[in-house]
């Protein structure tokens, strides 16, 4: 699924809050605020490459803007866990095995070696073709 | 003094004060280790005793092997003698030109590094960026008080300076508009975490910054362990694409990929071959500085694992670059030829004399290191120096004012090791910070192995 999300401080990734869909209302949220904390789902990247995010691995959080630089508005991808994780081996098959990194024991432990560098769109940190 | 070790299956003889270094046979390693409290007839009789086994190893052969040490000792290449202890305390009179400043032009950052020594930029003070003019009148005050040095080094440091780029961008073009009436060269280094990495940024950095430091701790989840944003998200994903992009576009000039390794990742060097397999060739890699109470802190049970993994280290960049695929380690990049003069190899970084830290307020300090403590404040741009009394306390601060360095082998490559680290473990600049001294040492070592190693395969081929 591809939704629009904020990004904070070119880093962060948040769920736009229930009934706010553009930049312009959410800063409208965030002025009103007043310096006050804003509930937000956080979508984490321990274990996926972004743009593409896993749903289960959102996390309910409270934050406060006072001290954010910037918020822009950007797409990404959320699956769920096991769609990710299937993806994810269908591309190990197809790229991974051209790369000079690939070892075949790498998938053990929840295709973790392969999971912090390789993104489903098929970009790699590591990829170097043998 | 010599200093003896074996690493890799080398014996080393380090000879200290001249600065030769001898590959040798285990007799030979034997004889040297005993050679300054034996008679040549003692060690001759010893190792015949220790080496009966071997019938290559005969008295006429152990002659040859002594009068070959004899030779080198009365060449100056072995058992030197210390000649430099004099210079050193000359050096109350030395010339203290400025050559390099450290810009602190953000004392803010949008990372929250947990080991951060200036406490998420803040160097425990005000967030604050600093403005242009204080930044015009910090050139200035390098110029002025240069002498003739023509080349200056200016750092752009922070917190993280990008926060502030557009003064470092005003900075650099005043600096190059005054270069040619002054007769001086300037020479940028801008060290940052990533985040605001872009294409204006690499772009002027690659034309402006002789050198650019890039801050990455290794494997995503170490990275990311303390390497987070206030909101609690690690920045691996965020910067390592940019810092790629960035290298890619760099061409040959120079650039560290710089990470810390705490308690959390003791096997570090898993992380030097992950930025390395990232297609990154420059690497820096430093243990934690930090109150011995954190969690992530090193302690002294630490220390056998850490000199392993520098020898896992050193074998591996000597494996990679014989397979194609070398990259250097800040620690090894030794030269054993024409390195350092004297001068500079008792007297060291220079911090407090040749180099001073700058905040954004126009105040001076012997270092980065040093900032926002009241008791290392120098003086400001404006005044200059006026803590003189300081500056006469760095001047002094050299490899021959520690007492604890007097019978140490490595002092002619540490200089006496940093002043920060120094008083940071005990309170006195001029104290010793044993543990990073341990883990210099064993750099060195593996240093000096390295070239013995590829200087011995260069013979063989």
């Amino acid at each position: 699924m591809k939704i629009k999300v904020l990004r904070v401080d070119e880093i962060t990734v948040y769920q736009y809050p229930e009934r706010i869909t553009s930049l312009m209302a959410f800063m409208q949220l965030v002025n009103a605020a007043k310096g006050r904390f804003i509930p937000l789902y956080r979508y984490d990247t321990k274990n996926c490459v972004p743009p593409y995010y896993i749903e289960e691995e959102k996390t309910y959080t409270y934050v406060n803007f006072s001290g954010v630089h910037t918020v822009e508005e950007e797409e990404i991808h959320v699956l769920s866990k096991a769609e990710y994780d299937a993806r994810l081996s269908d591309l190990i098959e197809t790229k991974c095995i051209y790369c000079v990194h690939n070892e075949d024991d790498m998938k053990d432990t929840d295709l973790k070696s392969y999971r912090d560098n390789l993104c489903l769109d098929g970009n790699c940190f590591f990829f170097e073709e043998i | 003094m010599v200093h003896l070790y074996q690493l890799n299956g080398y014996n080393i003889a380090l000879d200290v004060f001249s600065g030769s270094v001898h590959a040798v046979d285990a007799v030979a390693y034997d004889a040297i280790g005993l050679y300054p409290e034996h008679t040549p007839a003692e060690i001759k009789a010893q190792l015949l005793e220790k080496y009966r086994d071997r019938p290559d190893v005969t008295a006429e052969e152990l002659d040859e092997m002594l009068a070959d040490i004899a030779t080198l000792k009365a060449e100056g290449k072995l058992f030197t003698e210390d000649v430099y202890a004099d210079r050193a305390f000359d050096f109350k009179n030395r010339h203290t030109e400025l050559k390099a400043l450290c810009l602190h032009v953000a004392h803010t950052c949008n990372l929250n590094c947990a080991y951060c020594f200036a406490a998420q930029g803040k160097y425990h003070g005000e967030r604050a960026l600093m403005s242009f003019e204080t930044g015009k009148r910090a050139l200035d005050f390098l110029v002025e008080n240069s002498g003739t040095r023509k080349n200056l080094e200016v750092d752009f440091f922070g917190g993280e300076p990008l926060m502030n780029f557009d003064v470092v961008k005003r900075l650099v073009e005043y600096a190059r508009s005054i270069e040619q009436e002054k007769n001086k060269h300037f020479r940028f280094t801008l060290t940052t975490n990533g985040v605001l990495l872009d294409d204006e940024v690499t772009e002027f950095a690659n034309r402006e910054c002789h050198n650019v430091v890039l801050s990455l701790d290794g494997r995503k989840s170490v990275h990311d362990r303390l390497r987070k944003t206030v909101n609690g998200q690690g920045s691996y994903n965020a910067i390592v694409p940019k810092f790629q992009e960035f290298v890619k576009k760099r061409g040959d000039k120079s650039y560290y990929v710089r990470g810390t390794f705490t308690k959390n990742n003791i096997d570090f060097t898993e992380d030097i071959f992950h930025m390395a397999d990232l297609g990154f060739t420059e690497l820096s890699m430093e243990p934690v500085v930090c109150a011995p109470d954190e969690p992530y802190a090193l302690t002294e049970k630490d220390l056998p694992a850490l000199f392993e993994q520098y020898e896992i280290l050193a074998k591996e960049m000597l494996k990679r670059k014989k397979e194609g695929r070398p990259f250097t380690f800040y620690h090894y990049m030794l030269d054993l030829e024409s390195g350092p003069c004297i001068y500079k190899r008792i007297s060291g970084c220079g911090s407090g004399t040749e180099y001073l830290a700058v905040t954004p307020w126009g105040e001076l300090y012997p270092c980065h290191q040093f900032v926002g403590d009241p008791k290392y404040s120098m003086g400001n741009i404006y005044d200059g120096i006026q803590n003189t009394a300081l500056q006469q306390e760095f001047k002094l601060c050299n490899a021959y004012a520690r007492p604890d360095c007097k019978d140490c082998w490595a002092k002619l490559y540490c200089s006496g090791g940093c002043a920060a680290n120094a008083y940071h473990a005990t309170g006195s600049v001029k104290g010793i910070y044993k543990y990073g001294c341990e883990l210099f040492k064993k750099r060195i070592e593996c240093a000096v192995m390295m070239q013995v190693a590829e200087l011995l395969e260069t013979q063989e081929k």
